[in-house]
Formats: C-alpha cells, sequence, structure tokens
C-alpha cells in the first residue's frame, strides 16, 4: 500500500512520462520526417523536375505521422515509401505505355494525365505491395502505413492526379490483401484435407 | 533469482516494444520502473526532492525511449540514463540551496542527511553493503558504477556498455544482502 505522497507522485509522474514519451517520439519523428523530405524532394528534383517539390510538404507530414505512431504503420509505411520511391525514379513509359515518346500522337495528347492511367499503375503496384502484407496481426495498420509511405513520395511522380492514384492504390491494397487472403485460406484447407 | 531475472527479460520485450511506438507497453513498464527510481533518487536526496527527482528522472526516460536498442538488457540502460538524471537535480538542487540560505545553512552533506535516524540508518547499511560489492569489482568496473551513482562524473554515451557490465557483476555480488 502507497502512502498518499507517494500515491500522487506515481499518478503525477505517471502522466508527465507519458507526454515526455509522446514528445520524445515526436521529436524523433520530426527528423527523421526531415531527413526523409530532403530525400524525397532531392529524387524528385533529380527524376522529375523542381515543379514536383509543390507536393513535397506532404511526404514530411506523411513521414512525420508514419514515424511517431510507429509499429505496422511505419513498416507499412517503409515498404509503400520503396515502392513510391521506385514509381518516382522509374521512367514514365515503363508506368505507363502511352507516354513512350510517339505514343501520344496514337492515344491522345493527355494520356499521360489520363486519371486512369495513374489509377491502373496504383491498382499494379498495390497488388504488388500486398504481397508483403503479413497473415496475422494489424493488417489494417500496414495498409495504412503502406498507402502513408507511398502518397508521401509518389504523388510527385504524378503531381496533378493524386486523386486518381491514391484511388488506384486503395484498390489495388484491398484487391491485393483480398485475394492473397483468399489464397492462403484456400492452400490452408488443402493441407488440412491432405 | 530465477523470477528476477525473468522479470528483467519480460521488461526488455517491454521496452522493446514501447521502442517500437507500442502504447500498451507504458502502464506495466511505468510500474516497474516508478520505484526503482524512487529508490534511486532516495539514496541521494531528501524525500520531498526525491519524488520530484523520481519524476524528472522518469520524464528522461521515457523521453528517450526511442533511443532504447531491442535485445540490450533495459535496466543498466534505464539506471545510466535515471542516474545522470537524479545526479543533475541532485547539482541544481544544492546550487539553488547554496544561492538561497547563504552563510547561515548547513553543509551540503550535513543538509543531505537531514532525515529521521531509521531512514539514515537504512541508508548507511545500503551504502555500505553498495560499497563492500563495489570493492570485490575490478578498477574499471568500480569507476563505471560510482559514475552511474553519482560519485564521480557522468556518464559518457560509449561508458553505458561498460556500465551494462559493471551492473550485472554489481547485481552478482549483491545476491548475499538480498
Amino acid at each position: 500500500m502507497m502512502p498518499a505522497a507517494e500515491d500522487t507522485a506515481f499518478v503525477r509522474a505517471r502522466g508527465a512520462s507519458l507526454k515526455a514519451y509522446e514528445r520524445g517520439r515526436w521529436l524523433k519523428a520530426g527528423l527523421h520526417a526531415l531527413l526523409f523530405w530532403l530525400f524525397a524532394a532531392l529524387l524528385s528534383v533529380a527524376f522529375v523536375g523542381p515543379s514536383s517539390l509543390i507536393w513535397s510538404p506532404l511526404a514530411l507530414v506523411a513521414w512525420a505521422l508514419v514515424e511517431w505512431r510507429g509499429m505496422e504503420l511505419l513498416r507499412g509505411g517503409r515498404v509503400g515509401a520503396l515502392a513510391g520511391a521506385l514509381t518516382l525514379v522509374l521512367p514514365m513509359s515503363v508506368l505507363r505505355r502511352c507516354c513512350k515518346p510517339g505514343a501520344l500522337e496514337m492515344m491522345g495528347a493527355d494520356c499521360c494525365s489520363m486519371p486512369g492511367a495513374c489509377a491502373a499503375a496504383g491498382v499494379i503496384v498495390g497488388l504488388v505491395l500486398a504481397c508483403f502484407l503479413p497473415t496475422q496481426g494489424r493488417r489494417r495498420d500496414m495498409i495504412l502505413g503502406m498507402m502513408l509511405g507511398m502518397a508521401a513520395i509518389a504523388p510527385m511522380k504524378c503531381s496533378t492526379l493524386l486523386v486518381g492514384e491514391a484511388f488506384g492504390l486503395l484498390g489495388g491494397l484491398v484487391a491485393g490483401a483480398l485475394a492473397t487472403s483468399a489464397v492462403r485460406v484456400f492452400v490452408g484447407r488443402q493441407i488440412v484435407r491432405g | 533469482m530465477a523470477d528476477a531475472h525473468e522479470d528483467e527479460t519480460n521488461l526488455d520485450a517491454l521496452m522493446a516494444r514501447l521502442a517500437d511506438g507500442d502504447r500498451s507497453a507504458f502502464d506495466p513498464i511505468f510500474r516497474a520502473f516508478h520505484p526503482r527510481a524512487l529508490r534511486l533518487a532516495r539514496l541521494r536526496l531528501e524525500e520531498a526532492d526525491a519524488l520530484d527527482a523520481a519524476q524528472s528522472a522518469l520524464e528522461k526516460v521515457f523521453s528517450r525511449a526511442g533511443e532504447y536498442t531491442p535485445g540490450r538488457p533495459v535496466l543498466p540502460w534505464f539506471y545510466a540514463v535515471a542516474a545522470n538524471e537524479i545526479h543533475a537535480v541532485a547539482r541544481r538542487a544544492r546550487t539553488a540551496r547554496a544561492r538561497t540560505d547563504g552563510d547561515g545553512a548547513l553543509p551540503d552533506d550535513l543538509a543531505a542527511t537531514a532525515d529521521d535516524p531509521e531512514r539514515q540508518l537504512a541508508r548507511a547499511e545500503l551504502e555500505a553493503a553498495v560499497a563492500d560489492a563495489i570493492k570485490g569489482l575490478d578498477p574499471v568496473s568500480a569507476s563505471a558504477i560510482a559514475a552511474m551513482l553519482g560519485d564521480a562524473a557522468p556518464l559518457a554515451p560509449k561508458e553505458r556498455k561498460r556500465v551494462s557490465r559493471a551492473y550485472a557483476r554489481l547485481r552478482h555480488l549483491l545476491e548475499r544482502f538480498q
């Protein structure tokens, strides 16, 4: 049994420690987000151009949030950011066939900026990312983290079509997660029967 | 002793989860750290100051939770951070007291022991036990533990590994006092 003064001190110290913990996490998250932002900005200037920097604050905010929460959100964020960085580095013609030089005349000059094209790329990336989802645990947090990680860096490539790409990515992630779950359940049942 | 080891292993796992961002590990860790911080603060400070110093030490420990390396023992890390903070609080308190009291004040060492006789006796016994145990350590470990207890200069980050090893040896030597 704790004396009253010690009991009060315990409650007071708990509140102060929890605040200090969150403050420490924000500080660390802010520092890491700043480094991430710098890396993303350099990458986008080198591979897309200075105009893409308009979306760079999103990298700062999204990465600070992901780092602050940690756990599955951060793990998913890392995978998403890696995928986002890959889409940033890859030439446009790899992600969207119609962006190939010479293809524009055939498919219409605005093909490169069609939301549908961005969404299709998002679905493909989403399906690939879904392969990295864990079989158990907080899959929802992991998916959210992947989306935040992706949203932190990929929009710089498709700077005018953030919404289209984001919906494509969401659809791809959900479809991929459902598909991988269904395959795992099916394989699991076959093993039990066998 | 096996239970204590199990507790420490459990604490290591909980601290790794907290460092990863798992907030559900905060309360069990806090319940384990609070009495330890309080005991450490009471070794150096009066009761009223010890409560504040323990809180300050815990704030420091939790604000640096993200720096904890999973897989390493958490208690030496905790004691190193907490002891540094309590050392700093004690130094600040001494400086403040010296400023406000002026010439009529008690000397610092007497002021620090201005406490009830029972507590003084318990503290003297504990300090004697620790001093005896420290004598059994090699000079490098002894100086690391002295730094941790605030009898020497605060620890540099690179010295904390040495403290970790010295702490394990000291714990082994102190087993006979339990």
